[in-house]
């Protein structure tokens, strides 16, 4: 077919390149392959598209660039294996990291001889956030170690400390943090195991993040050694991230949210006759402490935790719709943070067995969340509905301490619908009102939380509360852990209480 | 002392080469010779003061006498190169010649920070490439036979590939590499000349399809080749000058999308293939996993880039040397890290520069396979640098291939300078005919 229509080809003057004779019509898809003589006059056509185009490429490259440079570059930079770090730690006096009210938490002295040490003012109480420089840093001292390095001091004043031998200021990292609130925490835990983190549900910000049990910064080149070869206690462990613990009692937000969403209708209509136990799907659960409750309805059955309830109704649930609900608060997915947060686990769907049902509605079974991210759950329904991103890097600011960059508040984004904020709210407001979390009803504030008691296989119940205040207005989110202390009321609430109060007694100002 | 000079000195470095890249913009619109000449002047001292400023640091780090020997010896090499050119080429396109020279010095001081050795060696071989660019445009005035050989140079061409598996030696991954005594020679960097003018002396011979897929198969053998040879970025950039010129050649949209379609399917039958290739590919996806393994050069050349941010550390206050193969595929991160991000996008702009002026070249050339020649030799040219800028930066999987002129190796940088001597001879012919049609006028 090619050879045929190479005959009827006109004949071409190519020193011109010009096509002697008018061509003959052909079909469409000859001509498609044929070179397009109108545009051969001269090749000058293409030969600008392909300028255009490789000159597009580059354009993108460029921005690429720059975009790296403005936005990546600081994460990329602070890798543990970046070796210039280190090599640039020699000309430069790291940064000093301050709380949000102005006391230096991490700060780098000279004795004068030109020896530094890292000193930690607080000790043990912002072990775990602030963390360590040495043993390959942790904490912010590993995630902020670029701007810690990093002197934004005018060319001048660096010229003039160079030209006098001295080490150039690196930057100071203005953190979240409220020392009073950490204090508060920190005591509230005392020598029990376990969590606490509070932060602020409209902006995000983490306000106090306490793991115990801790370790002293300032001793830990002398300690280390036994820290890594005892890993029972995980000292070093920072609980409210890394620490995976069944929820109890505190998933049933999810639960009853499930409920509510898929009988929208008569959810209030709800009623169940609890006498301790139940038996479903072949599996017999009771009441904590074998309580009975008698008739309750759905917001009476958070209130007093009413696992017989709860199981009654978590049975019918639809379990992909229950598992979509729970992986849009986060569960199997990453927690967005500075901080390495180990990732939640839900494991149950349409093809689980139907014996493990009744085990996880209830927040036993296989699931395990880490207590940032049970703060975060309760950090949504208390912001309507809306979850801010948690970050713990409020500013950074040069020696003398003006601002080099603020980093504001994000979302991340609406996870349930404000009405059914407002629905949760009311119900976790019942729970201090009338039910298990009654310790915190007092004048001060109007709290709200859920309490849980998590059975676990290394002992007593994980004593669990997480909740917010003001109800109104909630500018406070809490989330306790005290691992193998027994019921949630009885040890976690009081816990909260101690953090709640100094908050509010305090006044402090968000 | 010297660390204050060289801090310094890094925002001169910086003024200079803005300097620079604007009267590179701006010479293409000069409209009179005195401007034009203002500007080229004024490019030729900042390409000087750079250099000074450069080796000026380089002494005060290093205190070797040798570095100030070394500089002296490169200022007269210059001095000399462009007097030269100027001389026999009165007509040749002197923003081309300066551009050409200041890549040059750029990589001279990178390669002298980097290796001092390395640096004396490409010197020797920019020596002698020069002498031999000096005798291309004479060849391309002359020549005009040139343009009938379309079948040997693809003959020639696949010949000189296909010699690896014969006499080949292993660098890096790949089998690209030949040795002749002492010399090792990499024929995939000779060969795209030859490939391109396979390309324009066919294309300008006959256009229809029969030719096109007679084309098509000779350049699948060379692109094979280069596969077998593990020359991941070789492949590629013969392909895309391929589909460039096919395209020029013919003006039909359905070649250049085909082709790039076909280029597709064969990259992704390459990923299934081949474990060189998946590794490159996962090394770009996320080298953080591997961090300690494949995705170990990307990330140090990531922390150089990142590390040295808009204004860099001075020259010797990075640590470049823990990329490896800094010296040739990653010397741009070593650039971007001593001498500031924004130099290196200057530079990057400079490289676009050079690229326009051969489009110029080919669009002012007076027939086809000219024109041909000076669109793919730029491909060639400019293809290269994105592949191995894009590659140093992690934009696009990383393939192996040099930043000419200012990478470290011989047949790269010889190469280079034979590209640029083909267009300086493509730039006198349509200078002269420019010239010849006026007086027919």
């Amino acid at each position: 077919m090619w050879k045929k229509n190479k005959k009827q080809e006109p004949e071409y003057d190519y020193e011109n390149d010009l096509p002697m004779e008018p061509e003959e019509e052909k079909k469409w898809y000859i001509r498609m392959f044929e070179p397009k003589e109108d545009k051969m006059e001269n090749a000058n056509r293409q030969i600008l598209q392909m300028a255009v185009i490789f000159a597009g490429l580059f354009l993108c490259l460029i921005v690429y660039l720059v975009k790296f440079q403005l936005y990546d570059s600081s994460q990329v930079v602070a890798s543990p294996y970046n070796k210039r770090m280190t090599h640039y730690g020699e000309d430069i006096k790291r940064g000093t990291i301050l709380s949000a009210n102005g006391k230096e938490l991490a700060v780098t002295k000279d004795d004068g001889n030109g020896n530094e040490e890292r000193e930690y003012p607080y000790g043990r109480m912002f072990a775990h956030v602030v963390g360590f420089n040495s043993h390959g840093k942790s904490g912010l001292e590993s995630i902020c170690n670029y701007e810690l390095l990093t002197s934004s001091a005018n060319p001048f004043v660096q010229l003039f400390n160079s030209l006098k031998g001295d080490k150039n200021p690196g930057d100071t990292i203005v953190t979240t943090l409220d020392t009073r609130l950490q204090k508060a925490a920190y005591d509230a835990l005392g020598d029990r195991k376990g969590a606490v983190v509070a932060l602020d549900p409209k902006t995000g910000k983490i306000l106090a993040m306490v793991s115990k049990p801790d370790f002293n910064p300032n001793q830990i080149d002398k300690d280390w050694d036994s820290f890594v070869s005892d890993d029972k206690k995980s000292n070093l462990l920072n609980r409210t991230t890394q620490g995976l613990y069944p929820p109890g009692s505190t998933f049933k937000v999810l639960t009853a949210l499930e409920y509510i969403r898929e009988n929208p209708d008569d959810y209030e209509n709800y009623s169940y006759d609890c006498d301790s136990s139940i038996i479903k799907n072949s599996v017999k659960i009771s009441c904590y402490g074998d309580a009975s409750h008698g008739e309750v309805d759905l917001a009476k059955s958070l209130a007093k935790s009413c696992n017989t309830s709860f199981v009654n109704l978590g049975v019918k649930l639809n379990q992909n719709k229950f598992r979509d609900l729970c992986e849009a608060f986060l569960f199997n997915k990453e927690i967005p943070f500075c901080l390495s947060v180990n990732k939640s686990s839900y494991s149950l769907s349409k093809k689980s067995e139907k014996s493990e049902i009744p085990q996880t509605v209830i927040g036993q079974g296989n699931t395990l969340i880490t207590p940032l991210h049970n703060a975060l759950i309760m950090s949504a329904i208390a912001n309507d509905g809306v979850l801010m991103k948690p970050y713990l890097v409020d500013k950074r600011l040069d020696y003398t301490g003006n601002q080099v960059r603020a980093y504001e508040p994000e979302e991340y984004g609406r996870i349930i619908t404000d009405g059914e904020a407002k629905i949760l709210k009311s119900m976790l407001r019942g729970v201090v009102k009338d039910g298990t979390a009654r310790k915190l009803n007092c004048d001060l504030y109007q709290a709200a939380g859920k309490t849980g008691s998590a059975e676990n296989s290394s002992g007593d119940s994980h004593a669990w509360f997480i909740g917010f205040a003001n109800y109104d207005d909630p500018d406070l989110v809490i989330s306790v852990i005290v691992e193998n202390a027994g019921a949630g009321s009885e040890y976690a609430v009081p816990v909260a209480k101690k953090v709640f109060d100094s908050f509010y007694n305090n006044g402090m100002d968000r | 002392m010297a660390i204050v000079l060289s801090a310094i000195t890094k925002y001169l470095i910086t003024l200079m080469c803005a300097i620079y890249t604007i009267s590179c913009l701006t010479v293409v619109r000069a409209r009179t010779e005195k401007k034009r000449a203002i500007l080229i002047d004024r490019q030729q001292f900042c390409m000087f003061a750079f250099h000074f400023a450069s080796y000026l640091i380089l002494l005060l780090q290093t205190k070797n006498l040798k570095i100030a020997l070394f500089y002296l010896v490169q200022f007269l090499f210059f001095k000399g190169a462009i007097w030269l050119y100027e001389h026999i080429y009165k007509n040749c396109s002197l923003a081309l010649m300066n551009n050409m020279f200041f890549l040059l010095s750029i990589g001279f001081v990178m390669l002298s920070r980097l290796s001092f050795d390395k640096a004396v060696k490409q010197f020797f071989i920019v020596i002698g490439a020069y002498l031999i660019s000096l005798i291309v445009p004479v060849c391309m005035e002359r020549l005009s036979w040139l343009s009938k050989l379309g079948y040997v140079y693809g003959i020639l061409g696949i010949g000189f590939l296909a010699l690896v598996f014969v006499v080949g030696s292993t660098k890096n991954g790949s089998t690209n590499w030949i040795q002749f005594g002492g010399i090792a020679l990499q024929p995939s960097e000779f060969v795209k000349i030859l490939f391109v003018f396979f390309l324009a002396a066919m294309y300008a011979k006959a256009r229809e399809f029969k030719q096109v897929v007679i084309v098509t198969c000779i350049s699948a053998v060379h692109v094979l080749i280069l596969v077998l040879e593990k020359d991941l970025g070789a492949a590629l950039l013969y392909f895309v000058t391929y589909i460039v010129v096919s395209y020029v050649a013919t003006g039909r949209a359905i070649y250049f999308f085909g082709g790039l379609l076909g280029g597709a399917g064969a990259g992704g039958l390459a990923y299934l293939l081949f474990g060189h290739v998946r590794n490159r590919v996962a090394a770009w996806r996320n080298p953080w996993e591997i961090i300690e393994t494949s995705g170990y050069q990307i990330t140090q050349s990531l922390f150089a880039i990142g590390t040295g941010s808009w204004f860099g550390t001075g020259l010797t206050l990075g640590r470049p040397l823990d990329i490896p193969v800094v010296e040739s595929d990653f010397i741009f991160s070593a650039i971007a890290e001593e001498l500031g991000l924004v130099f290196a996008i200057l530079l990057i702009i400079i490289c676009l520069c050079v690229f326009i002026l051969f489009v110029n070249v080919a669009m002012k050339a007076g027939n086809l396979f000219t024109k041909l020649i000076g669109i793919g030799l730029g491909t060639c040219y400019i293809f290269q640098i994105f592949l191995n800028i894009g590659g140093a930066t992690k934009f696009i999987p990383s393939t192996g291939v040099t930043l000419p002129f200012i990478s470290y190796g011989g047949s790269s940088v010889v190469t280079a300078f034979l590209i640029m001597g083909i267009m300086q001879g493509l730039y006198l012919l349509a200078g002269k005919e420019e010239v010849a049609h006026v007086e027919e006028e």
